[in-house]
């Protein structure tokens, strides 16, 4: 388990081609704004040196945006970025654990066609289980929420 | 609150901690001059607006477009982060005399060229209205609330986000569809960007979508100016006097009755 440089978030392997991020603060705009730019913003450099200094093929990152209080743009912007970079080793972003107020912010930005999105962590586990890297859909009985076609 | 105790003071980032060599303040003084000042007259419709900045450089966008024959279009957004992309758009929608027609495509091809000019982690939420001429408003959204809907009667329609999209620069083959309303005399359209339903109290609850729903119903016989200063007033009551966390903008638009 790696705990991230400025105490914001944790990265742990869950298998195979699986690992979990999640962010143990609820509010990381401190994180966020201390520069214009996302890339050199403290979290996104945080979760770049914990989780994305090696990406393997096909991987699966879980996000756990549970203890999020707080969701600025500009967060939706290092998920963007995140995922950019796990799909260029053909993998997927599943976010999990919003609360209401993410979830209302994440269904406004339509995210899930972006995103996988999961309830629980456990759920997302589950979805990580099934997703083969080989960006097909998923039978939609299989998921509790929905999984892109990875088409975009 | 264990929670709250944790949430920091986060005054000097939002101020402009992170203002690189002045350059946010430089994007600023241009922001500042191209932002309209009021809401332009438009025959058959009553117009308020309200922009409130809360960082050097703002990452709302709100503008006015004037169609000519009675119309004007009106672009209502949010910018991820706090100037560029909001500045971008601008220069975009300011530039392009050919967009501004049916607002499904205008938000397409605005899209389509945001998405080529920005990096992928930048993004614009946005509503772009257009008031048609007669009793005829369109919209499209892009990643952001649909235009809130309130009758002669102070009831606000529910809200239907289907026709919303992803945010503009997300997505580049995205497209917009518009969603064409038939107002009647006294209908009034309220636009905001999120940071009005984010100021938070205390305790870190938000005003939230439900109380600004509540407080347009209760205010909707107040005179539309009058209206949306209470609202402004509500949303500050409820952050316990405390300024805005986040910038934001409202257009207030009511049919007036026909003469």
């Amino acid at each position: 388990m790696i705990l991230g440089k400025n105490g914001k978030l944790l990265v742990e392997n869950r298998g195979p081609g699986v690992r979990v991020l999640r962010f143990i603060h609820p509010d990381l705009r401190d994180q966020i704004y201390d520069r214009g730019d996302i890339e050199q913003c403290r979290l996104f450099k945080d979760i770049k040196a914990s989780a994305l200094s090696y990406i393997s093929e096909g991987e699966a990152l879980i996000m756990n945006l549970g203890l999020i209080e707080h969701f600025p743009s500009m967060l939706y912007g290092i998920l963007l970025k995140v995922r950019e970079m796990i799909r260029d080793h053909g993998g997927c972003v599943i976010l999990c654990s919003a609360n209401p107020r993410t979830r209302e912010i994440l269904d406004l930005f339509k995210a899930s066609r972006l995103f996988a999105i999961a309830g629980t962590e456990g759920q997302a586990l589950d979805l990580a289980a099934q997703f083969n890297g080989h960006l097909t859909s998923l039978d939609d009985s299989l998921t509790p929420d929905t999984f892109p076609a990875n088409s975009h | 609150m264990i929670q709250n105790a944790l949430l920091p003071k986060s005054s000097r980032a939002r101020r402009g901690q992170f203002d690189a060599g002045g350059e946010l303040a430089k994007l600023a003084v241009a922001q500042r001059r191209l932002v309209p000042k009021a809401a332009p007259q438009v025959p058959g419709y009553r117009l308020a607006f309200a922009y409130r900045p809360a960082y050097i450089a703002t990452g709302d966008y709100c503008d006015f477009f004037p169609r000519g024959n009675g119309r004007l279009a009106v672009f209502i957004g949010d910018g991820s982060g706090h100037g560029p992309a909001a500045s971008m758009l601008m220069a975009t929608m300011r530039t392009h005399p050919g967009l501004h027609a049916d607002p499904g495509r205008t938000l397409t091809d605005v899209g389509r060229m945001f998405h080529e000019v920005v990096p992928s982690e930048l993004f614009m939420t946005g509503v772009y209205l257009l008031l048609e001429g007669g009793d005829t408003v369109s919209w499209a959204s892009a990643g952001q609330d649909p235009p809130l809907r309130i009758n002669p009667l102070g009831q606000v329609a529910t809200v239907d986000s289907t026709p919303v999209r992803t945010p503009l620069g997300v997505l580049s083959g995205e497209t917009y569809p518009t969603v064409r309303w038939h107002l009647a005399p006294g209908e009034r359209l309220f636009l905001f960007t999120d940071g009005l339903v984010e100021a938070r109290n205390s305790s870190g609850e938000a005003f939230g979508r439900v109380r600004l729903r509540r407080s347009l119903a209760e205010l909707s016989y107040r005179p539309l100016e009058k209206m949306v200063d209470e609202i402004l007033k509500k949303a500050k009551e409820h952050a316990e006097g405390a300024d805005f966390e986040d910038d934001f903008s409202i257009v207030a638009i009511e049919r007036m009755d026909e003469v």
